[in-house]
């Protein structure tokens, strides 16, 4: 196995990669992100594939670790791409992950040992089926930057089992992925109960599977034991889809969660996607089956919009 | 300690059957499952009488049976012929003959053979396997998870406790459903074949169970059907259908078999119907529609294909299953 950093000369190359292999859906740079984790390079066996992995710092069971998304990439050659060159080291990333269309999907789980984490569904309606809710005692703001606090809203999501895996949220990744600089026009939602950050959400007009202009979630932080938080949101967000021109609102959320439930209640159906969630743990724990039931994720986590 | 020299490994013969049964509830039923002991007359209906046929391969030691790679055969349609797949089921070592040195080991020597018999036979293995038999799947036998299905659910409110008059309850199915089937495949690019022999093999003949069996009748002719019973699966107290066969255009039936469905789990104080289809079907957004919700499951699914044109992919696309294709109800 070779894992190597990818140099920042090599980033342009990257792009014109994906593009080639129909992944320009991955969007967004690789290298700029503030967790301070260069993106990998990993290549495994004599395959004609090989995986550049996005890292980003996560809590797994309470302690911190590394959670990296991959993208395949045709193996290069070796004037475009020197594999060998730099240090090998140990991949130290707890669990590998993709969201992947069936042919990636094929490839990861044929030649880089990923296991199906679930058919990825989504949840939709639209905009005019959705069925909003007082929110007595929580209000909705729309910002520009995230508070410090924002980093503790996923320990309060809350569900049975409780999510014991997520990428870390904290202020500065927040308003890297979703803040004025960022590629695309996200609209934030930030939810209080009285002077308490108690929610987010995200919302940005965008394609999404095969489907033009879709109203997307991005994100959605929100405690499940506390409904009001989520019709406040649900609220911002058919707001902001009504004003954006959207038909339809669109999310993805594990089916762990309490919030699962809450948006098939408020009128989102759910259907599939072209996409198929794939991982990898480094710890023989971390298999497919516990990321399905622990893993709390977003549409923030990938590159997918 | 295990050596090759010390097994018969081959097909199963009529014979076999008892020592099977034996090292069955020794592997799988002993008393820390709380399940109860697999008969004999279990154990030939499932595999003897099935319409789909078995795929038994054994390891047996001094005439005992010590190992086994056992599937259930089904006759499926697919892309307009007639084939077969088969499912996995019971693969099984006696703990004593577990490990060893020799390699490979009798698990792998059985399921080698078994594959060699079978594969060249089946269009396709499948399977729905637990969290054990993912890891062996995995290892071994090229098990390929390629869906995780969710559930369809509605919990039950009080309600009408009497059937719509247009349902009748079916003592058994009879050559009639056979047209519903066509009709119904015709749309799908594999499926289990759903007629008489078929349905009450898994479904009135079943030695365990008792099912509903709810059909609508036009003129005679079955225009759609529902099986169901009440069961401790996924969860406790639940009304569980097993089986669902209705044309895509006859939404009016599919309302009737609702209804009835939720008519008989009142009746049985099931405290709510969960149902499952594959997500390209019409009927999973239309049961949602109809006050569903879609429930996690903790289900996977998997194949092996032995034909490149059918691998996981398209499968996860084309083909109609349901739970009745499974030994959960």
């Amino acid at each position: 196995m070779i894992v190597r950093d990818l140099a920042a000369s090599e980033e342009a190359l990257l792009h014109a990669h994906l593009e080639q292999s129909g992944a320009s859906a991955w969007r967004g740079p690789f290298l700029a992100g503030p967790d301070g984790l260069a993106a990998r390079v990993l290549a495994e066996g004599e395959g004609d594939t090989c995986l550049v992995v996005r890292r980003r710092r996560a809590r797994i069971e309470e302690g911190e670790a590394v959670l990296g998304e991959v993208r395949l990439v045709p193996r290069p050659a070796r004037a475009e791409f020197e594999l060998e060159r730099g240090a090998s080291s140990e991949l130290d990333d707890a669990v590998l992950w993709a969201m992947a269309t069936p042919r990636e999907w094929e490839a990861l789980s044929a030649g880089h040992a990923f296991e199906l984490v679930r058919t990825q569904l989504k949840l939709w309606a639209r905009v005019e089926d959705v069925r909003l809710a007082a929110a007595p005692g929580v209000e909705v703001e729309l910002a520009s930057a995230f508070p410090p606090e924002v980093e503790e809203l996923p320990a309060r999501i809350g569900g049975a089992p409780l999510p014991a895996a997520w990428a870390r949220r904290d202020r500065g990744w927040m308003d890297w992925r979703f803040g004025p600089n960022a590629p695309g026009n996200h609209a934030i939602g930030l939810a209080r109960r009285g002077a308490e950050l108690v929610g987010c959400a995200v919302f940005r007009r965008a394609d999404f599977d095969g489907a033009r202009g879709e109203g997307l979630a991005c994100e959605w932080l929100a405690p499940g034991s506390d409904e009001a938080v989520g019709h406040a949101l649900r609220a911002f967000l058919v707001e902001r889809a009504r004003a954006a021109g959207a038909e339809r609102l669109v999310t993805l959320l594990p089916e762990t969660t309490p919030d699962w439930f809450h948006f098939q209640r408020a009128g989102l159906r759910v259907a599939r996607t072209g996409y198929l969630l794939g991982a990898r743990g480094r710890l023989r724990r971390h298999d497919a089956r516990w990321l399905f039931h622990h893993w709390y994720y977003t549409l923030a986590d990938g590159g997918l919009a | 300690m295990s050596e090759t020299r010390d097994y018969e490994l081959r097909e199963y013969r009529p014979g076999d059957e008892e020592s099977i049964v034996s090292t069955f509830n020794l592997v799988f039923r002993g008393p820390e499952t709380g399940l109860p002991l697999r008969t004999l007359a279990e154990w030939r209906w499932q595999f003897l009488d099935n319409p789909g046929g078995w795929r038994i391969w054994l390891g047996l030691h001094e005439k005992k049976v010590v190992a086994q790679q056992s599937g259930l055969g089904y006759r499926v349609r697919l892309d307009g012929r007639d084939e077969t797949f088969s499912q996995a089921v019971d693969s099984m070592v006696h703990p004593e003959h577990r490990g060893g040195l020799r390699k490979p080991s009798l698990f792998v020597q059985v399921g080698t053979l078994y594959n060699d018999a079978y594969a060249p036979r089946d269009i396709s293995y499948f399977g729905w396997p637990n969290a054990q038999a993912r890891r062996v799947g995995k290892a071994f036998l090229k098990y390929n998870i390629f869906h995780t299905p969710s559930f369809v659910v509605r919990e039950l409110a009080p309600g009408a406790g009497a059937l719509p008059r247009e349902v009748v309850v079916l003592d058994r199915f009879d050559e009639s459903v056979r047209a519903l089937w066509e009709r119904c495949a015709a749309h799908w690019g594999a499926c289990v074949v759903r007629d008489e022999r078929f349905l009450n093999w898994r479904f009135r003949d079943h030695p365990l169970c008792s099912y509903d069996l709810l059909g609508v009748r036009e003129g005679g002719a079955l225009v759609g059907y529902a099986v169901a019973r009440k069961a401790d699966w996924p969860g406790p107290g639940l009304y569980v259908v097993a089986d669902w066969l209705v044309p895509e255009e006859r939404n009016d039936v599919a309302e009737l078999l609702r209804r009835a469905l939720e008519a008989r789990a009142r009746e049985q104080g099931g405290g709510a119907i969960v149902t499952l289809f594959p997500e390209w079907s019409p009927w999973f957004d239309r049961f949602q529609r109809a006050g569903f919700l879609v429930w996690r499951s903790d289900c996977t699914m998997a194949v092996q294909p032995h034909d490149a044109r059918y691998d996981a992919a398209w499968m996860r696309e084309h083909w109609w299953y349901q739970i009745a294709e499974s030994d959960y109800v």
